[in-house]
């Protein structure tokens, strides 16, 4: 059935497609080249500093620390603010090196068990590049395990060297230009927002109610 | 009642009735004004001229991809099924809604969630799952709603839209047991938890699909909640169903519409999530579905590509600006139209899709203002489509226009000759005496008497102006 469907349908583009050019329409061909303007390049703080603006305005919370012990603080007194009970981890190394520094209270689950992921209050990942136009959040699944864990807990952390910071969604695109396309990849602007009952705005649907992006220097 | 499914034949009669509901009315003003707001304060933001230029290229680009249509579906399809995605084909709905059913039965699936998306809301795919067996969940909250109290979305962005906070209060009280004066934190809460079971319990996950990219095989989907991620990733089966015309030529073009459909949309920099899916995740031990499966919908499309005119509506990418600024749709809301795809793009693309015969009524419900072309983000010229749709409409012979052609030939014999210009004029100067009442028509016989039930009609002026030229008037305003 599906050949003839895809025979049929493809048919029938060529056929309008050249109804419309029997009748005298110039249809524009694409250009194999033809590209936008260059991605951005911004200095480092000046992207920093646009990072957590645009990050702040939808409601997320950036932090900016020195080398992995920053980071590991940063995370232990969110977690320890949160009071989480269950922490899951992506299998990041970043993330990995955070072991042992986290509240003792809390059981970290670093299996891929969605169900386990699922129970934990608090999700633990990196990211393969940080967008400073947008204030986002580029999650790349071939590099890492985390579409689970920076999505069914309530809150999200990122951990992100500052290195990894580019300036633009062009720029973060180009990226793949010269790298395999992977399985996903999940751009992340923020926590989970609706606004489905009288426009009002409710941030934590379906997704974490709290995305906080730890910045570090020297990771 | 106000959410249900209304026959798009009977435009006027459904639009009458939404106008009577004051309650509709004033949820409609406050979405569609809250809306344009948040829109226009992006733009501005971003800067006029830089938007203009950024509209022109999206338009080209989509231009681009619609003129290579077979060719860029074709490479989209071989990529996509090089990195594990199985594409399928579908000439019209009843088809798609077949493949769907088919590739559920065969994974073995009770459960399916699914994410919001107005093709598969065209397909009618629910009503579909569930005759044949499948229990099947909308995700997006306002989807939700409308589907637990059985209705139909009104509005593309704010699906249930018609409906206050009380009322969706009373419906979570009845399917929950949640308290009945909720309110909305409490709600949206309650709707996590209840859905979040149904997420973690589905075999299926089906959702749309905003942009695919041929040069990867890729498909992408914006959203804010976060269902479309769970729906994308917790089920073993993964079926994203898109048009034809979705199809891009590259990976680099997406930041252009990444930039303009969420500010023309919601007024949003960028939504707070996109997945860009290559293949299904799941494999070798991966996170994601184990299958991911794409259905490429024709359902009219196709034909639509034969006159420039018809082919720019194949370049809309469903931001729903249109809908916000037109006075028709603010007044009336979606259900009037009868059709998933409301307002000024659903009056062009509905009787395309629908064919002309059920959506005939739909190109006359615009003033031709011309809002929407002002606001859209890819420049359609949907007055234009409009009004070529209108001449369609009217060159088909229907008894019912039979006065109006008439009346139309009349007119044109009349203004065709000075003599009998000037003799309708005066005619219609003494006639009019009899039906003024303060400074405008506002009641008359027959045929003038049903269109002043809705509208004044402005006099014609005491003298003409070739009157007021020959007693003087060209004397004065001649410069010498």
């Amino acid at each position: 059935m599906s050949d003839a469907a895809r025979r049929t349908v493809l048919g029938a583009i060529r056929h309008h497609l050249r109804e419309a050019r029997s009748a005298g329409d110039e249809l524009p061909a694409v250009r194999e080249a033809g590209r936008g303007p260059p991605p951005r390049i911004g200095e480092r703080e000046d992207l920093v500093r646009e990072f957590a603006t645009r990050l702040g305005a939808v409601g997320g919370v950036a932090w900016r620390v020195a080398g992995i012990d920053g980071a590991a603080d940063c995370v232990a007194s969110i977690a320890a603010e949160l009071g989480a009970t269950r922490i899951a981890l992506s299998d990041a190394p970043l993330v990995r090196a955070l072991r042992g520094r986290l509240p003792a209270s809390a059981t970290l689950v670093e299996v891929a068990d969605r169900d386990a992921i699922a129970s934990c209050e608090l999700g633990i990942t990196s990211a393969q590049a940080a967008i400073a136009e947008t204030g986002t959040l580029v999650l790349d699944a071939g590099m890492e395990r985390h579409r689970l864990a920076s999505l069914l807990p309530r809150v999200h952390v990122a951990l992100v060297p500052v290195e990894l910071l580019v300036a633009d969604l062009d720029a973060a695109f180009a990226a793949y230009a010269t790298r395999e396309v992977p399985a996903a990849i999940t751009l992340v602007t923020g926590p989970s927002r609706t606004a489905d009952i009288e426009l009002t705005l409710v941030v934590g649907v379906h997704g974490p109610q709290a995305l906080h992006v730890v910045l570090i220097d020297g990771a | 009642m106000s959410g249900t499914h209304k026959p798009m034949e009977r435009f006027d009669h459904n639009a009458r009735e939404a106008l009577a509901d004051g309650r509709l009315r004033s949820a409609l003003r406050k979405a569609t004004g809250q809306f344009g707001e948040r829109r226009r304060a992006a733009i501005e933001d971003f800067g006029a001229e830089e938007w203009q230029a950024l509209r022109e290229r999206g338009r080209a680009l989509k231009d681009e991809a619609l003129a290579s249509l077979d060719v860029l579906l074709e490479r989209f399809a071989s990529r996509a099924t090089a990195a594990g995605t199985r594409v399928h084909w579908a000439r019209d709905a009843r088809e798609a809604c077949e493949v769907v059913a088919g590739i559920a039965t065969a994974a073995g699936a009770k459960a399916v969630v699914k994410a919001k998306s107005m093709t598969t809301e065209e397909l009618r795919l629910d009503e579909h799952l569930t005759q044949r067996g499948f229990e099947s969940v909308e995700t997006d909250l306002g989807e939700w709603i409308v589907q637990l109290a059985g209705e139909v979305p009104s509005h593309i962005i704010v699906p249930a839209i018609h409906r206050s906070k009380e009322s969706i209060a009373e419906l979570f009280h009845e399917h929950l047991g949640t308290d009945p004066g909720a309110d909305v934190i409490a709600l949206t809460a309650a709707a996590r938890q209840a859905l979040r079971t149904r997420f973690l319990a589905a075999d299926l996950g089906i959702s749309g699909v905003n942009f695919a990219v041929a040069e990867t095989g890729s498909i992408l989907i914006l959203e804010n909640e976060g269902n479309a991620r769970l729906t994308t990733t917790l089920p073993r089966v993964h079926v994203a169903v898109m048009g034809i015309e979705k199809v891009i030529a590259r990976l680099a073009d997406l930041p252009v519409f990444l930039r303009l459909l969420p500010r023309a949309g919601t007024g949003q920099r960028l939504t707070s999530y996109q997945s860009l899916l290559t293949g299904p995740g799941g494999r070798g031990g991966g996170e994601g579905p184990r299958e991911l499966h794409v259905v490429i919908l024709d359902n009219g499309r196709s034909r639509m590509l034969s006159r420039a005119v018809t082919r720019q509506a194949l370049a809309c990418i469903r931001c729903g600006a249109c809908l916000n600024v037109c006075p028709v749709y603010q007044n009336v809301g979606g259900h009037a139209y009868g059709s998933v795809y409301p307002g000024p793009i659903g009056a062009v693309i509905t009787p395309q899709l629908a064919g002309l015969g059920r959506g005939a009524a739909l190109p006359f419900a615009s003033t031709l203002c011309g809002a929407c072309r002002d606001v859209c983000p890819v420049a359609i010229d949907i007055p234009a489509l409009l009004l070529d749709l209108r001449a369609e409409v009217v060159a088909q012979p229907k008894p019912a226009r039979r006065l109006e052609r008439l009346a139309f030939a009349l007119w044109s014999f009349v203004v065709r000759g000075r003599r009998r210009f000037e003799f309708a004029t005066a005619f219609a100067r003494f006639a009019q005496r009899f039906l003024i009442t303060g400074d405008r028509i506002r009641s008359g016989p027959m045929a003038l008497g049903v269109w002043t039930k809705g509208r004044d009609l402005r006099p014609l002026a005491k003298d003409s102006f070739r009157a007021l030229w020959e007693r003087g008037l060209k004397d004065e305003g001649t410069p010498r």
